[in-house]
């Protein structure tokens, strides 16, 4: 292998609450009618502390040659609004000159699927303007919602300027190979290698996996034993704060990571060094293939999501008749934080029993606000 | 001499389908015409037809010596106008021998007892007794209430509205030892009040084809010496219809039972009477108290309302379709209106149950989801692409 890409998403959602219809079928809806923000707020405050001490480790494995980027949602840069010390370890980690933020959905939505594709560019061009306030910088390469792949994704991003995708390496892509080229539909695209991801996100400090304790030296040596260019790895960055918590090597590993890759002769690379380096290779099945995360049937496969989903396109079209009216912004961003994709993932968990209660809360909540917005219309 | 009083409740719903946005309209695009048929005619087939012929047999044969009542919703009476006019035709005739009592009820079957407001629940009862008197040439004295859900404010409402008797569970709990087998009367109206007994009607309803049962194989004469057993005023056997040749099969010989009861009663010392019957003859015997947070019915083991407003998912469908009455009626539409009402059908509630042990199969009887949890979702679903209707309308009007 002659490159490693890491990217970590950074992602808090904004979930909505147990929703009861208290108020009665009336009145334009605030955020708080369906979203407990005391709540989100508290979970924000514990989460924000541990992530000011990864981003001092992810510096001091920059010092050691370590390069990286940065997957930050939207919902989680306007929590960062509440805690500006967090922003500005962010734009510490982007003044070292090793670390790429990516572009995103500025709902972490799942509009990309949504018929009408101005919602998902709308959201794009919102995300990059977020971005350039808080951090001071205009994105180049761009993760969807869950790492989120369609055909037309990779036309609008193009379009839109983008140099680079990042999206799941799923197996119905790749059929039974590692991702391990820049491939290209549109645009340069970096699949991420499921496995070895998850082997950092997942498994690092599962003291009965095989490959426990895994040590920068062992999992450089498996990378560097794969043939190919590069190597793209995806992990949630909270799942480092878990395996912090387990007291487990997690902080050694960030920081010795880089050395034992440069030992072998393996570059890191941001993505857009990546995609500029390397030739791109053509992969057929992204022209037909859909991919995210945890695979599209446990996005919007079951009977609630595809209900959900329908819904949120009609409603949708419904307030995009009222951008005249003083209310519009008010309904448009509690109708964004409606569109978050862990609504979706929730309502599928493996369990239909929570999955589906969950469902029905949701449902309340989403006809709550349809009725607003037909009232909004009258 | 013991009265014999028997009382079937014949029900179908409009079940939901399973909803998809689509492009149909009215009525029909949240109610499941094909299945609901389907499953109307097989139950038709099974048991509204043979037990009607059995029971207008044993009228004739009896000549006014075997007596019982009836209570058919107001939506099982629509699916026979749709479906299926010869059980319509059966019914009449049972009407015209003077020999059965048919009882009042909500039109939709429906929760509507519960809403605080009662505006509701005072209409669908006055819609079923102006459908009993234009189908069925009949104007009912007696009113049982879905499920027999009771308490003190309904019998006040029932009194109110003329009705001379009210038919309910025999609850345990609330009867606290006290007999069944005697009438009592409402605290608050003096309504009297006729108590099912649970025990005889469960040993047909339930337990006929129940080989663990040691009083299996019930025969007719068997029941009716357990039956003639009982020296009180009377004994109250309530059922659903749908016990004879649908909850019991054919196979079970549930019929035969049914074509031998009324000859092995009167063989006895027991003789038939209806619920308006028992009220001329007895007096009740002491006031029963049952408050509004304390409402009983006939369903599961729990004899309360447990059973369609029990988990999160059952309150919140229910709260939403109570919150939209206001909004429904100033629409005005009387589809609108109709589609409101059907979705206030218990069954939908019914099958969100979550109490899976010993009652879960019941619940999933007839119910064409497969899980409560679907029921659940499915129900929403059609509440929230109804209500945008409601408020479009709305939005149209203003």
């Amino acid at each position: 292998m002659k490159a490693v890409c890491v990217c970590m998403g950074v992602h808090l959602p904004y979930s909505p609450k147990w929703y009861w219809p208290v108020e009665g079928f009336f009145g334009v809806p605030e955020m708080d009618r369906y979203f407990d923000r005391s709540n989100i707020f508290s979970k924000f405050l514990k989460t924000s502390r541990q992530f000011l001490r990864l981003n001092d480790l992810v510096l001091e494995s920059i010092e050691r040659g370590g390069r990286y980027s940065f997957d930050l949602s939207g919902p989680f840069l306007e929590q960062c609004r509440w805690d500006p010390e967090l922003i500005e370890s962010f734009r510490e980690l982007e003044e070292t000159g090793s670390v790429e933020f990516t572009g995103s959905c500025s709902y972490h939505s799942l509009s990309s699927l949504y018929p009408d594709p101005s919602w998902f560019k709308e959201e794009v061009i919102l995300y990059r303007e977020l971005l350039r306030e808080l951090l001071g910088i205009t994105p180049e390469t761009f993760v969807n919602t869950e790492l989120l792949y369609t055909e037309r994704v990779g036309k609008i991003l193009t379009d839109l300027g983008f140099k680079c995708l990042i999206a799941e390496g799923s197996k119905n892509l790749m059929n039974g190979y590692d991702p391990v080229h820049v491939f290209e539909n549109h645009l340069p695209i970096l699949l991420r290698h499921i496995n070895l991801s998850e082997d950092l996100e997942l498994r690092f400090s599962e003291k009965n996996w095989q490959g426990y304790p895994l040590i920068p030296e062992k999992f450089a040596d498996w990378i560097a034993s794969m043939e190919g260019d590069i190597l793209t790895l995806y992990f949630n960055y909270a799942n480092l704060c878990l395996h912090y918590r387990n007291q487990s090597m997690i902080s050694d590993f960030i920081r010795t990571f880089p050395e034992a890759l440069k030992a072998r002769g393996i570059e890191m690379l941001t993505p857009s060094e990546a995609v500029k380096k390397f030739v791109p290779v053509k992969l057929l099945t992204l022209g037909t293939g859909q991919t995210i995360r945890y695979g599209m049937h446990n996005a919007v496969g079951n009977h609630a999501q595809q209900l959900y989903l329908r819904e949120l396109v009609r409603i949708g079209e419904e307030l995009s008749t009222l951008k005249e009216n003083s209310d519009y912004q008010k309904l448009k961003q509690v109708f964004g934080y409606l569109q978050q994709s862990e609504i979706f993932f929730s309502m599928n968990p493996g369990n239909i029993r929570d999955g589906y209660e969950r469902a029905v809360n949701y449902f309340s909540i989403l006809s709550d606000f349809r009725r607003a917005v037909l009232e909004e219309g009258a | 001499m013991t009265s014999v009083c028997m009382y079937f409740q014949a029900h179908q719903p409009f079940r939901l389908r399973r909803f998809w946005p689509d492009e149909r309209s009215g009525f029909f695009r949240y109610f499941d015409e094909r299945s609901n048929k389907e499953i109307f005619e097989r139950v038709a087939q099974k048991c509204y037809i043979p037990a009607n012929k059995i029971l207008l047999g044993s009228l004739d044969d009896y000549k006014g010596e075997f007596r019982f009542s009836l209570s058919v919703t107001g939506t099982l009476l629509e699916q026979c106008e749709l479906w299926e006019k010869d059980v319509l035709e059966d019914f009449r005739q049972m009407a015209e021998t003077g020999a059965v009592e048919f009882l009042d009820e909500t039109f939709y079957h429906s929760l509507s007892s519960l809403f605080e407001d009662k505006t509701e629940f005072v209409e669908e009862i006055k819609e079923h007794r102006k459908l009993m008197f234009d189908l069925l040439g009949v104007k009912p004295q007696v009113f049982r209430n879905t499920e027999l859900l009771y308490n003190n404010t309904i019998a006040k409402l029932v009194s109110d509205l003329g009705y001379r008797a009210i038919l309910t569970e025999g609850a345990d709990h609330m009867l606290d030892g006290r007999s069944p087998n005697v009438l009592y009367k409402a605290k608050g109206s003096g309504l009297p009040i006729i108590f099912r007994n649970y025990k005889l009607s469960d040993d047909i309803g339930y337990r006929f084809s129940a080989r663990w049962w040691e009083g299996y194989p019930l025969t007719a004469e068997k029941w009716a010496s357990w039956a003639s057993g009982i020296n009180e005023d009377c004994v109250n056997i309530f059922m659903d219809y749908e016990t004879f040749g649908e909850h019991q099969w054919e196979e079970t010989g549930i019929f035969s039972f049914l074509q031998k009861l009324p000859g092995e009663v009167l063989k006895t010392r027991l003789s038939f009477s209806t619920p308006i019957e028992l009220v001329e003859k007895y007096s009740p015997v002491a006031e029963i108290d049952v408050g509004d947070f304390s409402t009983i019915s006939w369903a599961d083991m729990e004899r309360d309302t447990s059973a369609w407003l029990g988990n999160d998912m059952q309150r919140r469908c229910f709260e939403e379709i109570k919150l939209l009455e206001p909004f429904v009626r100033k629409t005005g539409d009387p589809e609108i209106l109709n589609i409101w009402k059907h979705l206030l059908t218990s069954d939908h509630y019914y099958y969100m149950c979550t109490k899976w042990l010993g009652d879960g199969d019941v619940h999933s009887y007839f119910s064409v989801h497969s899980t409560p949890f679907d029921a659940a979702v499915n129900f929403m679903a059609v509440l929230m692409d109804f209500k945008a209707q409601v408020f479009r309308k709305l939005s149209v009007i203003s």
